[in-house]
C-alpha cells in the first residue's frame, strides 16, 4: 500500500505480471515452439488418417495454396470484403450502443422500461436473424453488415450498461461538491469512468462479429472470406477452405491486438491496476 | 480572491433511514422490523465558530459519517436545518469541500488534473497553474503532477485531495476519517500536516475519526456522540498549544483517560 511508484508506468513494459520473469526473446521462443508442435501434429495426423490430401490436407499443402491465393489477389480482394462489413457493423454497433448502454446504466427507469426487452432479444443468436435479414435487406452487404451490427451491439450494450451504473458513487459526489455542471458530470465523470469497461467490452465484441462475418457471408454475398470457403467447399478444395480458416484466425488475432491497445492508454490503465 | 467564511449552525436535526434488511444491521435494532424506521440522529444542535477545528468521536455506526454528509449538503436531514454563515445548506457547494474516507481523487486523472478540479473556472491558465503548483508543494506534491493516483502512496493520495480541498479557497473543510488505511507512520505525518495546514488557514474543520488521540492533538472541541439514535453525550473546547503532547500536558493525558472511559474502554490507557 505504502510502496511508491515514482516512474510513471512507461509504455516499454507492457509484459503481463506472469511473465515479468521472462525475457522477450524466450517469451517468443515458447510461442513459436507451440505453434510448430500444433503443426507437426496436424502433419502427423493427416499422414497417418489415410485419407486422401483432398479430404484432410496436410500443412505444406495448405500453405502453398496460401501462396497461390495470395498471388492471384484473390485472398487480399476477400478479405478487404470481409473487413469492409465488420468494420461498418461494427462503427454501427459502437454509435449505437455506447450511449443506449450508458442511458440504461444512469437512467433507471428507461432501464425498467427497455431492459427487459434487450434481455429478451440479447440470446438469440445473429444466425436467427438470417431469414428476416434476407428478406428485409435483400442480398448483397446491407444483411451481412445488420448481422454483424446485431452481434456486437448486444453484448456492447450490455456491459456498458452495467460499467456505467457501477460506477462509484463517491465521484458522482465530488463532483456535486466541486459544482459541475450536467455536461462536466457527463464529460468528465461518466465518460472516463467507463473507459476500461468500453476498452473490453470492444474487445470481446469485435471478436463475436468477426466470428459472425464468416457465417454472414455464406448466405446472401459474393466476396469475403466466408464466401471464399463456402466456394472453395463447392469446389472440393479444401486446402482453400483450410487456407481462408487460417487467414480468418490470423486477422481475428490482430484485430485483437488493436483493440487491446485501446485499454492501455494510460488513463484507462486505472481500471485494471486499481483496486 | 474573497475571504470565504465557515460558521455553521445546527439547528434539531433528525434523521431516521427505513430499514431495507431483511437480517439486522447490528445486535443494537433487533426490534426494527423491515419497513421500519432507523432513527439515526436525534436532535442535534450545534454551532461552530468560523476558524475552529471540531473533532466528531463516536462508537461505529452511530451516524458521525451521516451528520457530516447533512452538513455537506448530501442528504437531507428528516428535520432540523442546517445553516452556513446564516443560510441554510440545501445542496453540496464548494464552499464546503468533503475530504473522502477512501480516496476522493478520480483515478482517471493525473494529479494536476484532480488538483486543478478547484480552480478549473480560472480565466487564465498562468493564474491556474500557479495556484496548482503553490498547493502542491504544500503538500510536498512537486514532481508528482503527471501521475495519476493509483501510481501514488496510500499518504500521498490523502495529501493531494488535501491540496484539491484547499486550492479553493473553501470557507470549510469536512474529513471522513481521513487517515483510515494509512500506516502508523504516515497516520502521524499526515496527522501532523492537517493540524499544521489548520494553523496556517484557520479554516473551519470538521474531523469524524475514531481515534481519541488525534481528536486531543487536533481538535479545538471535541464532541462526542452516543451510540444510536446519536445524541451529543460530550462537547468540550480544547485550548492547548500546538503541538501538543501527552507528556508535556498532564491534563490532556487527564482528559484522554476520561474519554476513554466514557467510551467504554477504561484500561486502555
Amino acid at each position: 500500500m505504502e510502496k511508491v511508484n515514482t516512474n510513471p508506468i512507461s509504455r516499454s513494459s507492457r509484459t503481463s505480471p506472469s511473465v515479468g520473469m521472462v525475457s522477450k526473446t524466450s517469451t517468443l521462443i515458447v510461442r513459436m515452439t507451440g505453434i510448430l508442435v500444433f503443426i507437426l501434429i496436424w502433419d502427423l495426423t493427416a499422414r497417418l488418417s489415410g485419407w486422401s490430401v483432398h479430404v484432410f490436407p496436410r500443412p505444406m499443402i495448405v500453405a502453398k495454396s496460401i501462396g497461390e491465393l495470395i498471388a492471384s489477389g484473390v485472398l487480399f480482394k476477400h478479405t478487404i470484403a470481409s473487413l469492409f462489413r465488420v468494420t461498418v457493423g461494427f462503427y454501427l454497433a459502437v454509435i449505437f450502443g455506447i450511449p443506449l448502454g450508458i442511458i440504461l446504466g444512469r437512467a433507471k427507469r428507461i432501464h425498467l422500461l427497455i431492459g427487459p426487452i434487450i434481455q429478451l432479444l440479447r440470446p438469440i443468436s445473429p444466425l436467427a436473424w438470417i431469414p428476416l435479414a434476407m428478406l428485409w435487406f435483400g442480398i448483397g452487404d446491407p444483411p451481412a453488415i445488420f448481422l454483424i451490427f446485431l452481434s456486437s451491439f448486444f453484448p456492447l450494450v450490455v456491459s456498458i450498461a452495467v460499467a456505467s451504473r457501477s460506477i462509484n458513487p463517491v465521484y458522482f459526489q465530488v463532483a456535486a461538491n466541486f459544482n459541475f455542471a450536467r455536461v462536466e458530470v457527463f464529460t468528465k465523470i461518466i465518460l472516463p469512468a467507463i473507459v476500461p469497461a468500453v476498452a473490453t467490452a470492444l474487445r470481446i465484441s469485435i471478436t463475436i462479429a468477426w466470428v459472425v462475418v464468416v457465417a454472414a457471408e455464406m448466405i446472401a454475398v459474393q466476396s469475403g472470406l466466408g464466401y471464399l470457403i463456402l466456394d472453395s467447399r463447392n469446389a472440393l478444395r479444401m486446402d482453400y477452405v483450410m487456407a481462408g480458416m487460417i487467414v480468418i484466425g490470423v486477422i481475428g488475432l490482430l484485430l485483437d491486438i488493436v483493440i487491446k491497445r485501446l485499454g492501455e492508454i494510460d488513463s484507462a490503465k486505472w481500471g485494471s491496476s486499481h483496486s | 480572491m474573497d475571504e470565504q467564511m465557515g460558521q455553521i449552525e445546527i439547528q434539531n436535526i433528525g434523521k431516521h433511514y427505513l430499514n431495507n434488511r431483511k437480517s439486522p444491521r447490528s445486535s443494537q435494532d433487533h426490534d426494527v422490523l423491515q419497513g421500519g424506521k432507523i432513527d439515526v440522529l436525534n436532535n442535534i444542535d450545534l454551532e461552530m465558530d468560523d476558524g475552529d477545528m471540531t473533532c466528531f468521536l463516536g462508537p461505529s455506526g452511530c451516524g458521525k459519517t451521516t451528520l457530516l454528509r447533512i452538513i455537506a449538503g448530501f442528504e437531507k436531514p428528516t428535520k432540523g436545518n442546517v445553516y452556513i454563515n446564516s443560510k441554510p445548506v440545501t445542496h453540496p457547494d464548494a464552499s464546503c469541500i468533503f475530504v473522502f474516507q477512501q480516496s476522493g481523487l478520480l483515478p482517471w486523472m493525473t494529479v494536476k488534473e484532480n488538483v486543478g478540479l478547484g480552480v478549473r473556472k480560472l480565466k487564465s491558465d498562468e493564474e491556474k497553474n500557479s495556484r496548482i503548483q503553490e498547493y502542491l508543494e504544500i503538500v510536498e506534491l512537486e514532481g508528482f503532477e503527471e501521475h495519476y493516483p493509483h501510481q501514488l502512496s496510500g499518504g500521498m493520495r490523502r495529501r493531494a485531495e488535501l491540496a484539491r480541498a484547499l486550492v479553493i479557497n473553501p470557507g470549510m473543510l469536512i474529513m471522513d476519517e481521513p487517515f483510515t488505511g494509512l500506516d502508523f507512520m504516515t497516520h502521524m505525518k499526515m496527522r501532523e500536516e492537517v493540524v499544521n495546514m489548520h494553523e496556517y488557514f484557520k479554516k473551519t474543520t470538521i474531523v469524524v475519526t475514531h481515534d481519541i488521540d488525534d481528536a486531543l492533538i487536533m481538535g479545538d472541541r471535541i464532541v462526542i456522540f452516543s451510540e444510536r439514535p446519536s445524541t451529543i453525550k460530550f462537547d468540550k473546547k480544547i485550548d492547548f498549544p500546538r503541538p501538543r503532547n501527552f507528556e508535556r500536558h498532564p491534563e490532556l493525558n487527564k482528559l484522554r483517560s476520561e474519554l476513554y472511559f466514557m467510551l467504554g474502554v477504561p484500561y486502555a490507557v
